[in-house]
């Protein structure tokens, strides 16, 4: 089993570098990887039992697969099958189809993780993916609007390191556990870190123009899976310290009326559009249910 | 001590990244601040002790913390890849914007 959880993270990266090398099944790979997420994800839901791995000690990497995860994973599946069979006959190159597998594979890795320093990695990696579709196009606007999303996220996560290491300092482990006991100061900056990538309201103003400017498929992309990727961790943290479940709790439905306004107040076409007003709902209805679950 | 310089690097860089106007000079400021980070990791991975932890016939002695140090190595790669890609990005906005001011930018890209 482990095995396979190893292979299931290393796979999409792996058909993502081959996909250069065969650029003529670029699609046809593309969506195999897709897929092949989406079995694992059914997979998670079958075995019900948390799968909980640890690497090299306790300083090293550790994945927890729940079914949690696995809601998490399947989205990411479906999107981003949704986004190939999109541009299936739309004239992408294959560079956009190595991209979008490349951020498929990192945004799994960002919900399996559940230490601090392997979801660093794997936010991190998630930026330069965006940022490099973001700015496909070329064009002066895709390039500015890329470089603002790259700053926001760099400098956000630079305060999140700041945070991890002073959880370090207290208990010799990055593990998401050892949130509890650290000093108050390392949980705001994480959170900061967290919430900037997760676009929610007030550190999530990039959003909304970055949404709007990039192309319809990357900006589905984003909204459909990018932003989880800073969410569910939020909810992990929330799941271990009972504190931050009110600071969860306000965020999930103040999330949900900025969601509600703010399409009404600016003019954004890719904000506006239905689909992604309903993610949002849908996204702060599944936070609220999940914090309401908790024992 | 240590540690309050280390946090003035960061809060300078921060500032430098807020309130400097051209884009170059906020990707300079973004190398500070992240300095100041690396600097953070090895002001703590070095509290209990300065000697590198190598495994030898020595007595033992006050080794530093290779944990964080490794960590920061991962996090200094990054850091310079991703502002290798960010002045790339400024490089071809130089093209239209030969100033780089980022106001200028900002009001001829926002719709």
């Amino acid at each position: 089993m482990n095995t396979l959880t190893l292979m299931w993270i290393a796979f999409p990266f792996l058909v993502g570098f081959v996909i250069y090398l065969f650029p003529k099944l670029d699609r046809s790979l593309a969506l195999c990887g897709a897929l092949v997420s989406g079995a694992y994800a059914v997979q998670l839901f079958v075995r019900q039992t948390p799968l909980t791995l640890r690497l090299l000690d306790h300083f090293g990497v550790s994945l927890v697969l729940d079914p949690l995860a696995g809601f998490f994973i399947l989205t990411n599946a479906l999107v981003t099958a949704a986004v190939i069979l999109y541009c299936w006959g739309g004239g992408k190159t294959t560079f956009f189809y190595a991209q979008t597998l490349i951020l498929h594979g990192s945004v799994n890795a960002a919900f399996a993780c559940s230490d601090f320093v392997s979801l660093y990695v794997a936010l991190e990696v998630i930026s330069i993916a965006t940022f490099l579709l973001i700015a496909y196009p070329r064009t002066d606007r895709s390039i500015w609007v890329g470089l603002r999303y790259l700053f926001v996220s760099n400098v956000a996560m630079l305060f999140y390191l700041v945070g991890a290491v002073l959880v370090y300092k207290v208990h010799h482990s990055f593990d998401f556990a050892g949130l509890r006991g650290a000093p108050p100061e390392a949980l705001a900056l994480i959170f900061l870190g967290l919430l900037v990538k997760g676009g929610i309201f007030v550190s999530g103003l990039w959003l909304p123009l970055t949404h709007s400017e990039s192309d319809s498929p990357v900006s589905a992309l984003m909204s459909g899976i990018v932003v989880k990727a800073g969410v569910l961790p939020l909810a992990r943290c929330a799941l271990f310290l009972e504190e931050v479940d009110p600071i969860v709790r306000f965020l999930a439905s103040e999330r949900h009326c900025w969601a509600c306004s703010m399409p009404c107040l600016r003019k954004m076409p890719n904000e506006c559009s239905p689909f992604t007003r309903f993610r949002s709902w849908g996204l702060s209805w599944r936070l609220q249910k999940l914090v309401a679950s908790m024992p | 001590m240590l540690e309050a310089f280390v946090f003035a690097t960061i809060l300078c860089g921060f500032f430098g990244i807020l309130l400097k106007k051209n884009l170059v000079m906020k990707i300079i400021s973004m190398d500070v601040m992240s300095t100041g980070v690396v600097a953070y990791y090895v002001v703590i991975a070095a509290r209990e002790g300065l000697f590198t932890p190598i495994a030898s016939e020595v007595e033992r002695v006050a080794y530093a913390d290779p944990v964080p140090q490794a960590v920061i190595l991962t996090a200094i790669v990054i850091g310079l890849s991703i502002q290798s890609l960010m002045l790339v990005g400024v490089m071809k906005l130089s093209r239209d914007n030969p100033t780089l001011e980022s106001n200028e930018i900002e009001k001829s890209n926002t719709p």
